[in-house]
């Protein structure tokens, strides 16, 4: 499992979701999609960064442990 | 870094900047009850408006100094001695107490340094404070002067009105200026608006980029500097226009015009002294010119009609077409062809791609066409040196009763046609004649290379062209 943690495809994935959900609550009449959209798009940069520093860790632990 | 992920980050950066474009856009255009907003968040919604006046006493032969931005600019002669000053402030608040307490703030700037009253407000420092910079706010100036007062006006965003001063000296933006009844000298200079002038006893210049210019009697010399409108000037002294990306039209000219132009007609009618055109792209057009007209277009066709001097054409393009032309005629065409009536001291004429048709001509004429044909009709007896070549076209000529001259007439291949009663064939063979009327004279050599030489009289080709 290890093996297949790819970034790319996790930040992909909660991109799909988020955008989805945000354009759901849109339609539904619930949020302005594009006010929405401009005050939270820098989350994707934060939550991929957020990614990268977990793997970079899981990365370093497993070689401690190898070692 | 692997190269998906680079180009993930630029995927997630441009989703970014669209999302941020798009907020922009909407932010600053949008349709309300007031119209269409374009960017110009701070003059939109609702507006209030209040008036200020100020009275300045001056000196006599003070000079007014304008300056102002986002409001118009109105000065007309009064009475001796005082300058009224009225100024209605527009302010862009959501109510109307907002906007009066701002308005309190905008005052009338008059100061008085020698014999220069220099008008304006204090939008600058009003500018420079934050507020200042989300409220949107209008200052429209009118202004009483004491008759013929010297006027500069520079204002931004808003129409310029100036009428009855001695002098004027306008910089504009973004709205028309007009200009009327000045008594001496004026110049504008215009941006995004139209420039209107009319009465003025001096010179004038003007100009203008994005807007189109009209100009109405000019005692004194006019220049025009226009690109990207139209020129239309009326009655005025010498003209000098360089326009381009617009049509020129001048009518009623005391003295010479001269007009530079790309991209755009021109037109010049009613010019007591000589016309120079010089064009591209566009058609140019002289009628009644008391002097020489000069005439270059490039890809445009060149006309002109009751030119008391002489005319030099030079076109491609386009075709040649002449009227009534007092002085020598020079003519060169490349891709087009001459039609000329009535031309009363000669021609010389190289032309390429078409016809060259002169009905109607005195004096010596010498014409050269290439893929085309040569059709010559003198005004009267032919007496004056004739020289006519056509390669792949035929040359026709008609002689009226009374002509003296000595024929040289070469068709090859081809032939030669001699149809005029009195005129003796001395030399004949293929495609070569030679012969003479009325005793000889001036020398007419015909020469057709692809076609035929036709020499008839003037009755015989009205008999067959009625």
């Amino acid at each position: 499992m290890a093996a297949s943690f790819s970034i790319e495809r996790i930040v992909i994935g909660f991109a799909l979701l988020g955008l989805g959900v945000l354009w759901l609550l849109a339609n539904a009449g619930r949020i302005d999609l594009l006010s929405a959209l401009r005050t939270w798009w820098p989350l994707l940069l934060v939550l991929w960064g957020g990614l990268e520093l977990a793997a970079a860790l899981s990365r370093r632990e497993a070689r401690r442990g190898g070692s | 870094m692997k190269a998906s992920k680079i180009g993930l980050l630029i995927l997630v950066l441009g989703f970014g900047g669209a999302v941020e474009t798009a907020w922009s856009v909407r932010q600053n255009i949008g349709f309300g009850p007031q119209g269409c907003r374009v960017l110009a968040g701070r003059f939109y919604g609702s507006s209030f408006t209040f008036d200020a006046e100020r009275t300045q006493p001056v000196p006599a032969g003070t000079a007014i100094e304008v300056v102002n931005a986002f409001g118009g600019v109105t000065l007309r002669a009064g009475d001796p001695g005082q300058v009224k000053i009225a100024l209605r402030k527009v302010v862009f608040r959501p109510t109307e107490e907002q906007a009066r307490a701002f308005a309190n703030e905008i005052r009338i700037d008059a100061t008085l340094d020698g014999s220069l009253l220099r008008v304006g407000t204090n939008r600058d420092e009003l500018e420079n404070r934050s507020e200042g910079r989300e409220v949107g706010f209008e200052t429209h100036f009118e202004l009483t002067v004491p008759p013929a007062t010297a006027v500069t006006v520079r204002n931004e965003h808003g129409r310029v009105e100036v009428a009855d001063a001695a002098r004027a000296d306008i910089t504009s933006s973004f709205d028309e200026v007009r200009l009327s009844r000045v008594s001496g000298a004026a110049r504008i200079q215009s941006r995004h608006g139209d420039v209107l002038a009319s009465t003025v006893g001096g010179d004038l210049s003007v100009v203008a980029r994005h807007g189109r210019v009209e100009l109405q009697d000019v005692q004194g010399r006019a220049t025009v500097d226009s690109e990207h409108g139209d020129v239309r000037a009326d009655r005025t002294g010498g003209i000098v226009i360089r326009a381009s990306f617009g049509e020129v039209g001048v009518e009623g000219v005391r003295g010479d015009v001269e007009v530079r132009s790309q991209h755009g007609p021109v037109t010049a009618r009613d010019v007591t002294g000589a016309a120079t055109i010089e064009g591209s792209f566009g058609d140019a057009r002289v009628e009644k010119a008391g002097g020489d007209a000069r005439i270059t277009v490039a890809h445009g066709a060149v006309e002109a009609a009751d030119v008391a001097g002489g005319l030099v054409a030079e076109t491609s393009f386009g075709d040649v077409v002449l009227a009534r032309v007092g002085g020598p005629v020079q003519v060169k065409v490349a891709h087009g062809g001459v039609n000329a009536r009535v031309l009363e001291k000669g021609a010389q004429i190289s032309a390429s791609g078409a016809d060259v048709v002169i009905d109607g001509f005195r004096g010596e004429v010498r014409v050269e066409v290439d893929r085309g044909g040569v059709s010559l009709t003198p005004a009267g007896a032919l007496t004056d040196p004739v020289w006519a070549s056509a390669a792949h076209g035929a040359v026709r000529l008609e002689v009226s009763a009374g002509s003296r001259f000595v024929l040289d007439a070469t068709a090859e291949p081809g032939e030669v046609q001699v149809d005029v009663p009195g005129l003796v064939l001395t030399s004949t063979s293929a495609g070569l004649t030679k012969g003479e009327i009325g005793g000889g004279g001036s020398s007419v050599h015909l020469q057709a290379r692809h076609g035929d030489v036709r020499v008839q009289a003037a009755t015989t080709a009205a008999a067959k062209n009625p």
